[in-house]
């Protein structure tokens, strides 16, 4: 479904990323951990087609649905336009994608009368709407209460599995990458490289 | 809100009743009609300028010309702004050229378009249009500067069509630079097209402020200034403020 080939990535003389192979395939959990600064963000801009300023061959044929480290919302647009502008999605399709995130009842709310919890949240329902092979989730559950994490974190696994949609989350919590990944690799070295983990990670 | 509202109205009403009065005082202190006249005389002046039809056939060439060079002045504006501001390169080769046509005097434009191009209406509007652009783009450059770069990852990600891209993500964040610049354009504008219009056309509200001057009229001067200035407050209170309003909207949700 996706395959990245990667031999080197660098941002000016600082080399990055090193050379990194990883294939996801329809229906696979997978979690990317590491130590903030080792390089899971720039990877992960290669991956969703954001950089393609590196070094290796990248094949890509499933739509991507993404969910950013914070909401990244149009503040002057409501919730319910803000899922169908951006993910092309119907009405009713949007209706259901925020109703499936406990959203009903803000449609007409703009982003900035929203709890970042909630934004966070249709920001969730904005990756699901344009029903994606691949979910992608780049630290989508920092600064958050615990409650609210574990909430959103049942709410993901559900929906993929029910849409049997791949995952590729990015984190550095080893319990949220239990939770919903079965693959784990680990960002590690300079420049960095992944190495496949197994079960329970202790960061 | 009503309430406040009406106030303001009542506000504004008092002020221009203040400032025709102390014009009234003004006039009748210096007692001489030639150089200062009151302000029912030059009421009296554009009713009848009104009545004989002078005054629409002038307010609309003058009118015409401020809106042929305000579309002309925001179009390239915007899109000479846009340009520099994404592209680094392209703002290093057009800097110079900004600021030398930001510094060129509002007169020498209008002179040396009208020896170039010759005493037409191209030459007018398109002097008037050059005084103008520089500053748009120096205000649509700062826009397009501070356009929200993660919002861009998000349409790509999600391949959001160029449509939707450009009057969903990138024209209401330029909303604010477009309104200011529109602004201050129109105000700039029409002084310009008064002096192109005095310096080399047959018609418009310059060309009666010529024939004003040189018969030592200041009564037909004021006439036709101040009728000009009460389209323009209308242009400002009617068209630009509620257009303002309703862009804005969200920011006071």
């Amino acid at each position: 479904m996706i395959r990245l080939d990667l031999r080197h990535k660098a941002f000016g003389s600082t080399s990055v990323l090193g050379e990194i192979e990883l294939e996801i395939k329809a229906g696979e959990h997978v979690a990317l951990l590491g130590p903030s600064g080792i390089g899971k963000t720039t990877l992960l801009n290669i991956l969703t087609g954001l950089d393609q300023d590196f070094d290796g061959t990248l094949a890509s044929r499933s739509r991507i649905g993404m969910v950013f480290q914070e909401p990244r919302l149009l503040a002057w647009r409501s919730a319910l336009e803000n899922l169908m502008l951006v993910s092309g999605c119907s009405k009713e399709t949007a209706l259901d994608a925020m109703a499936a995130m406990g959203l009903s009842g803000k449609e007409d709310n703009f982003p900035s009368q929203m709890s970042l919890g909630q934004q966070r949240r249709l920001s969730l329902a904005r990756a699901f709407a344009i029903e994606p092979e691949l979910l992608v989730l780049d630290e989508p559950f920092t600064s958050l209460d615990h409650a609210l994490v574990q909430e959103m974190l049942e709410l993901t696994r559900s929906l993929a599995r029910s849409r049997g949609m791949a995952i590729l989350l990015v984190t550095h919590s080893g319990p949220e990458a239990d939770f919903l990944a079965d693959i784990h690799y680990r960002l590690e070295g300079t420049p960095a490289r992944l190495r496949r983990i197994e079960g329970l990670t202790d960061q | 809100m009503r309430g406040r509202f009406s106030g303001e109205i009542f506000i504004r009403a008092i002020s221009i009743a203040l400032i025709l009065a102390a014009w009234g005082i003004a006039s009748a202190v210096a007692n001489d009609p030639q150089l200062l006249p009151g302000p029912v005389p030059v009421a009296r002046k554009m009713a009848s300028e009104a009545a004989t039809g002078e005054l629409w056939i002038h307010l609309f060439a003058t009118l015409m010309r401020v809106l042929a060079a305000f579309v002309l002045a925001l179009a390239v504006g915007i899109a000479v702004g846009m340009f520099m501001g994404r592209n680094r390169t392209a703002n290093s080769w057009l800097d110079t050229l900004l600021v030398l046509m930001l510094n060129l005097p509002a007169l020498v434009i209008i002179v040396l378009c009208y020896l170039w191009i010759g005493l037409t209406e191209a030459a007018a509007v398109t002097a008037v249009a050059l005084n103008k652009i520089p500053t748009v783009v120096v205000m649509i450059r700062e826009g397009a500067r501070a356009l929200d770069r993660k919002l861009d990852e998000v349409a790509s990600v999600f391949h959001v069509p160029p449509g939707v891209r450009i009057r969903h993500f990138l024209i209401p964040q330029m909303a604010p630079y477009i309104a200011a610049s529109s602004r201050s354009g129109l105000s700039l504008i029409w002084k310009i097209v008064l002096v192109v219009e005095f310096l080399g056309r047959p018609n418009g509200i310059g060309f009666q402020i010529h024939l004003g001057f040189q018969l030592f009229d200041v009564t037909l001067v004021l006439a036709y200034a101040l009728t000009f200035v009460i389209v323009m407050l209308a242009v400002e209170l009617l068209i630009i403020q509620p257009v303002e309003v309703r862009a804005n909207r969200w920011r006071q949700a």
